[in-house]
């Protein structure tokens, strides 16, 4: 066991800081130290996506980041996506689409898909399709969490922001 | 008391497309998984594993490991010997010689498969159980390995379970007719040895297990489709009553039947948590879910078709040798039967004979994964149909039409011994048709193949025994499996009149609360938002038999719209008594306890539950 060393970050807006194993991952330290616990581990080794969350603003598996890497960054988890009792437009149209079923990939798929959507708000299914190849449902829902995402896109545009 | 035909009127709920109930904490991240469940003063448990398929154990030395900062306890299967049972298996098909061996939540002796459990580090973080885990030293004396279900039976295999003398594990057959004279007599016999490999369920939510042991009473999360089951059977494992166990599934993420088992890692943390008076946890790692969950199929299938020159399948015969695995989990001597109760498919065959044979090999063991044993017998049956229309040259659709059980026929007993109680396979192959440009997909072949590329059309059909019903059929006094296989509900209205529903079925993904929902409130006169599901939980529900094989609608649906009706029923009276009429005259029409041709006076759900809770 190393010795602890200090880290602080900004997670959905609250800065935090906490002194952490060096090799403690970013998604052991979201979900056991700060409890949010709507990030998942689905494979430990970067293939299913399920713990996908936003570091500055880009996606990324956080089961293969550590917390240090963390270090003075940006993380917005899947329960920082809504505004209040407002739903993010991915929340609201994986609802809407039925892109769910055991909904453990859920909130990978959605911070990847809204990573996605930040570089190309307007993409076409093979687009979405090939944008969430890192992100494995097991229920096999790929077909409505494309619907899904392709619905935000619209609500998006409809509302003239990127979602 | 109601008919069922049709006294529920309310405001047709049922076939609509709503959102589901269940989705908003699961969109937000605020779902609770096993594995989010953080108790107070909860250690971790991290288990040491086989890497090897066939191995004594010579010894194991636990000391560095204890000594590591922070572990609290390291036990071996030798350390466990006080427990009552080792892990259940469920089938016991009357008349049947069934070689089930001992199977322990940490292995005694020697180990069977890559991934068997042969010790458990407890201790107080999560990283460093593991990191003491490996410092674990277990000498293995490894011994001949078998994989091949065929070469395990060899006379000189190596033996896995030496009290059996054999790989062998049971033999068990279902048919109908006379498949050998049928063979014989046939202008065309079709034959093929079908190999269905061995699958692994995957759930993307890894197995999981938490128990709290608190004064003499027991509480187990866990990653389950049968929480009733789990707490029955391991009250027996362990030697605790029922009701002194409390087994929650709260949101499980996907199972495929590889949750629908007693692992002995449920077994194990409620071990560990009863000797150390601390909740334990365990959540596996993808590699280790991969081994310690069950698998599915790999079975090797020998196949006989007969028939008639002109296309009439006179005789089907499958020999299946069944892989087993290293134990009999739940239910993994059963999967292969249901292989057999298949077997006639869509076809009408007068002769059809499965025999069976399970086998022993150094592997994780089978059970039901997807399908469970239906899938194996669509596979062989129409790969061998496929081969007969090449042998015979005819068009695979047409031997398929030809032999398909003719819609007059139903309800048609077939020659395995069942009653298929309706269908229209004719009929379903010409939608499909109907549907298809089977002429513009042959184009497409042809131009593809004009430039090298070889593209295939394929057909396949298929008929599958689902919803898992009822006790008489699958249950002790039917196929052997000792359990029952009835649904419980119990619907409760409550004074404001919304209304919460217990189910016995306990979902991981299908969408029970939005589809009980559903059901309930067009009997009781409510809407979906007021009517709240509640499952998963022995202590908060009847004894119900979980959620597996297409069932829970079909029968726990059942269930909760016959409980339902039931407070329809009183509802009425109620209602009759405040409309000072007679229950009789008292119908439910557009969600409104209304007499008869009076709408205007109809009473609503909460008017009448507030009535009878204060009278």
């Amino acid at each position: 066991m190393g010795a602890s060393v200090a880290v602080q970050m900004t997670v959905n807006g609250q800065p935090c800081e906490d002194a952490v194993e060096p090799r403690l991952l970013l998604v052991h330290y979201l979900r056991d130290r700060l409890g949010l616990t709507g990030t998942h581990v689905g494979c430990d080794t970067t293939n299913c996506g399920a713990c996908t969350v936003h570091l500055n603003g880009e996606a990324v598996k956080s089961c293969t980041v550590l917390a240090v890497q963390a270090d003075g960054a940006e993380v917005k988890t899947i329960e920082g996506m809504a505004d209040g009792e407002s739903l993010h437009p991915l929340q609201e149209a994986f609802w809407n689409k039925h892109g769910l079923q055991c909904g453990y990939c859920t909130p990978g798929m959605i911070m990847a898909a809204a990573d996605l959507l930040e570089r190309n708000p307007d993409p076409s299914e093979e687009e979405v399709r090939h944008g969430l190849e890192g992100n494995l449902c097991r229920c096999t829902g790929y077909h409505n969490i494309v619907q899904a995402v392709l619905e935000a896109a619209r609500a998006g545009k409809a509302a003239g922001v990127g979602a | 008391m109601s008919t069922l035909e049709d006294t529920h009127t309310g405001n047709g709920y049922v076939g609509q497309s709503i959102r589901r109930k269940e989705d908003p904490p699961l969109i937000t991240g605020r779902g609770r998984y096993v594995d989010d469940i953080q108790l107070p003063g909860m250690l971790y448990a991290s288990i040491v594993r086989s890497p090897e398929a066939h191995a004594r154990i010579v010894s194991i030395d636990k000391s560095a490991a204890e000594a590591y900062d922070g572990v609290r306890l390291v036990l071996t299967g030798e350390d466990m010997s006080d427990l009552a049972a080792p892990l259940p298996m469920a089938w016991a098909p009357p008349g049947v010689e069934m070689k089930t061996p001992e199977h322990w939540p940490l292995a005694r002796g020697k180990v069977c498969h890559v991934g068997d459990p042969v010790a458990v580090v407890v201790g107080n973080d999560k990283y460093a159980v593991v990191d003491a885990a490996e410092e674990v030293l277990v000498e293995y004396d490894p011994l001949p390995v078998v994989v091949d279900i065929e070469k395990a039976l060899d006379e000189d295999a190596p033996v896995i379970h030496e009290q059996f003398g054999s790989n062998h594990s049971y033999d068990w057959s279902l048919g109908g007719g006379d498949v050998e004279a049928a063979l014989a007599a046939a202008d065309v016999v079709v034959e093929r040895r079908v190999v269905n490999h061995r699958t692994a369920g995957g759930a993307i939510e890894p197995r999981a297990a938490i128990a709290e042991w608190r004064a003499g009473y027991l509480t187990l999360y866990s990653t389950t489709q049968v929480p009733h089951l789990v707490r029955l059977q391991l009250a027996g494992v362990l030697g605790v009553a029922e009701d002194h166990f409390r087994v929650v599934a709260p949101d499980v993420g996907g199972g495929f039947g590889s949750k629908l088992n007693i692992y002995g890692e449920e077994a194990l943390v409620a071990y560990l948590s009863r000797r150390l008076e601390r909740p334990v946890r365990w959540t596996a790692t993808r590699s280790e879910d991969m081994q310690a969950a069950v698998h599915g199929r790999d079975q090797i299938d020998y196949v006989r078709m007969g028939l008639t020159r002109d296309g009439s399948i006179t005789a089907l015969h499958c020999k299946v040798l069944a892989d087993m695995g290293a134990y009999h989990q739940l239910l993994t001597p059963f999967i292969p039967a249901f292989t057999a109760f298949v077997m006639s498919g869509c076809y009408k065959i007068p002769a059809v004979q499965t025999d069976i044979t399970g086998v022993f090999t150094n592997k994780m063991p089978t059970d039901a994964i997807r399908g469970a044993g239906r899938p194996e017998a669509t596979h062989l049956i129409e790969v061998l149909v496929d081969q007969a229309a090449y042998e015979l040259g005819m068009d695979p659709l047409e031997l398929r039409r030809k032999n398909f059980i003719p819609k007059e026929d139903f309800p048609a007993d077939v020659a395995v011994g069942i009653t298929y109680d309706s269908g229209d396979y004719h009929g379903s192959l010409d939608k499909l048709l109907q549907n298809l440009d089977l002429d513009a997909f042959r184009r497409e072949q042809e131009e593809a193949r004009s430039k090298g590329r070889y593209l295939g059309i394929g057909f396949s059909t298929y008929m599958e025994i689902c919803g898992l019903a009822p006790s008489r059929a699958v249950g002790p006094s039917g196929v052997g499996i000792q359990a029952g296989f009835w649904e419980s509900a119990v619907v409760r209205v409550h004074p404001s009149g919304s209304a919460t529903v217990w189910t016995g079925a306990s979902p991981h993904g299908q969408g029970h609360d939005t589809g009980f929902a559903q059901i309930v409130a067009d009997r009781i006169g409510s809407t979906p938002e007021q009517v709240e599901v509640v499952h998963g939980d022995t202590d908060r529900g009847p004894f119900g038999m979980g959620t597996y094989g297409s069932r829970s609608l079909a029968v726990g649906g059942e269930s909760v719209a016959r409980a339902a009706l039931k407070v329809q029923d009183k509802a009425r009276k109620i209602a009759a008594h405040l409309l000072e009429a007679a229950p009789e005259d008292v119908e439910l029409a557009g969600g409104k306890y209304q007499v008869r041709g009076s709408p205007d006076k109809g009473l609503g759900l909460g008017d009448i539950s507030l009535a009878a809770y204060v009278p």
